[in-house]
């Protein structure tokens, strides 16, 4: 999947200091402890100011959001 | 749903503003119950009565604790934060907070830091890990709160390896930048004809700079000389200074004289206290802020606007290229002031982007609150040799 949203967090995933190259389409950094809990924040922060919708880590856990696909997937309907 | 009790404590404006946006998200979230204990300068009417502002944001407060020595000698603030301790712990304790938030080094900080500590509370100590060498007793008190505090919320890299080099584990430090911040990116700032005409200024002031002066307890017995010098170089230089009243440290009655001294002036437009929203208006159609306050350290550079910081107080605070350091002397603080109007300078200070935050510190700060089982954080059994 290589839709603009997903690229745009994979920006923010390599801001944050984690290389495009290191994730695989169906990694959940969440759960593999990829990002740390501090990058975490950050990273759902940079998605509601980006795209202005509202990601808590229930739903991130809830609906497996740490896979960057499945969130990209996720904010595109919210935005629809 | 039952609801999580936050507890916060606040004392001066200046703190307040320094949480107020979390404060604001907090109370927005339903899961959250958000109450303040209100003391010091807050409840002062000679330093704005600025508990109404907080009243009037619509946060509940659970006690206000009159508890300001209002006086010029050194013990006050020991005093006045003996007197918050002694009120404050019984309300804590009937409340029974899941979490204590407090930030800063002033006697309220640490006197949340040790409640917290003795009641077994988890606190957050935000602003935690900054460091200043100018000898004041802030600084040896900010890291004390660090050593009591369960979390550690704060607004620079820097301060977050400092914290470590304290002896304080990796895993309670999280850098979520300056919540300070989060208002000078989403707040709708005032045009100048609108700040001339609500603060009633007829003539002058289309240009203008905007002065923070606090004395420090090591220099009480002199800083309204040093107050004076500033005075005077921005007076001969013609230049429209909005003036604040200094905070509530020793030292800070003759700089109230000196400051009465001008009233009549029309260079200055003297105040003791105002709302956050025309603060940020003035300050950020400033332009530039000169004295010792760390908004022109932590602040400025979000505008961006130069910053001349005279003496030594915010002295050893990571600072961005905005940021001059001067003397208290008058010729150092002329000095200052010319070069801040050099075109170099002038486009050096405009292209800095601020080190401590993007504008999204309460946000951060309120998904850790979210998502963080503070209880693991309670007791402190780590061994700083082994950090």
């Amino acid at each position: 999947m290589d839709s603009t949203i997903k690229l745009e967090l994979l920006g923010f995933l390599e801001k944050l200091g984690v290389s495009k190259s290191a994730i695989s389409d169906d990694m959940n950094l969440f759960a593999e402890g990829v990002i740390d809990s501090m990058q975490a924040i950050d990273y759902l922060v940079m998605i509601e100011e980006k795209f202005n919708v509202n990601v808590t880590m229930q739903i991130v856990i809830e609906k497996k959001l740490g896979c960057p696909s499945y969130m990209a997937k996720y904010i595109e309907t919210l935005i629809q | 749903m039952k609801k999580r009790r936050i507890l916060a404590f606040t004392s001066i404006r200046s703190d307040y503003d320094l949480l107020s946006p979390l404060f604001n998200l907090i109370q927005k979230d339903s899961s959250l119950e958000l109450k303040i204990i209100v003391s010091g300068a807050h409840l002062s009417k000679t330093y704005g009565y600025s508990i109404s502002q907080i009243e009037k944001d619509g946060f509940q407060v659970l006690c206000s604790i009159e508890s300001l020595i209002d006086s010029d000698s050194k013990k006050s603030r020991i005093k006045s934060g003996s007197i918050l301790l002694q009120n404050a712990i019984d309300i804590v304790d009937f409340y029974k907070p899941e979490i204590i938030l407090f930030s800063g080094d002033r006697e309220d900080a640490i006197v949340a830091a040790l409640i917290g500590s003795y009641l077994f509370i988890p606190t957050i100590h935000f602003y935690g890990g900054d460091h200043v060498i100018d000898g004041n007793v802030d600084n040896p008190i900010r890291h004390a709160c660090s050593k009591l505090a369960s979390l550690h919320f704060v607004s620079h890299e820097l301060h977050k390896k400092r914290l470590i080099k304290l002896g304080e584990s990796p895993n309670r430090i999280f850098v979520i930048g300056s919540i300070a911040l989060d208002k000078f990116v989403s707040i709708k700032v005032h045009s100048i004809n609108v700040i001339k005409k609500h603060f009633e200024i007829a003539n002058g002031f289309n240009d203008f700079c905007l002065l923070i002066f606090h004395p420090i307890i090591n220099e009480s017995d002199v800083a309204y000389l040093h107050f004076k010098n500033i005075m005077e170089v921005l007076d001969e230089n013609h230049i429209n200074t909005f003036v604040s009243f200094p905070n509530t440290d020793p030292g800070n009655r003759k700089i109230i004289d000196i400051l009465n001294s001008y009233r009549g002036n029309k260079n200055f437009f003297i105040y003791r206290n105002l709302d956050r929203d025309w603060f940020l208006s003035v300050f950020r159609r400033s332009s530039f802020i000169i004295g010792n306050s760390s908004a022109g350290i932590m602040e400025a550079a979000s505008i961006p606007i130069p910053t001349i910081n005279v003496g030594s107080r915010q002295i050893g605070r990571f600072a961005d290229h905005n940021v001059i350091f001067c003397s208290t002397g008058k010729k150092d603080i002329a000095s200052a002031l010319k070069k801040i109007r050099t075109p170099e300078f002038q486009s050096t200070s405009s292209s800095v982007k601020n080190s401590y935050g993007d504008g999204t510190a309460s946000k951060k700060a309120l998904k850790l609150i979210q998502n963080l089982n503070f209880n693991n954080f309670l007791m402190k059994k780590e061994d700083p040799l082994n950090v």
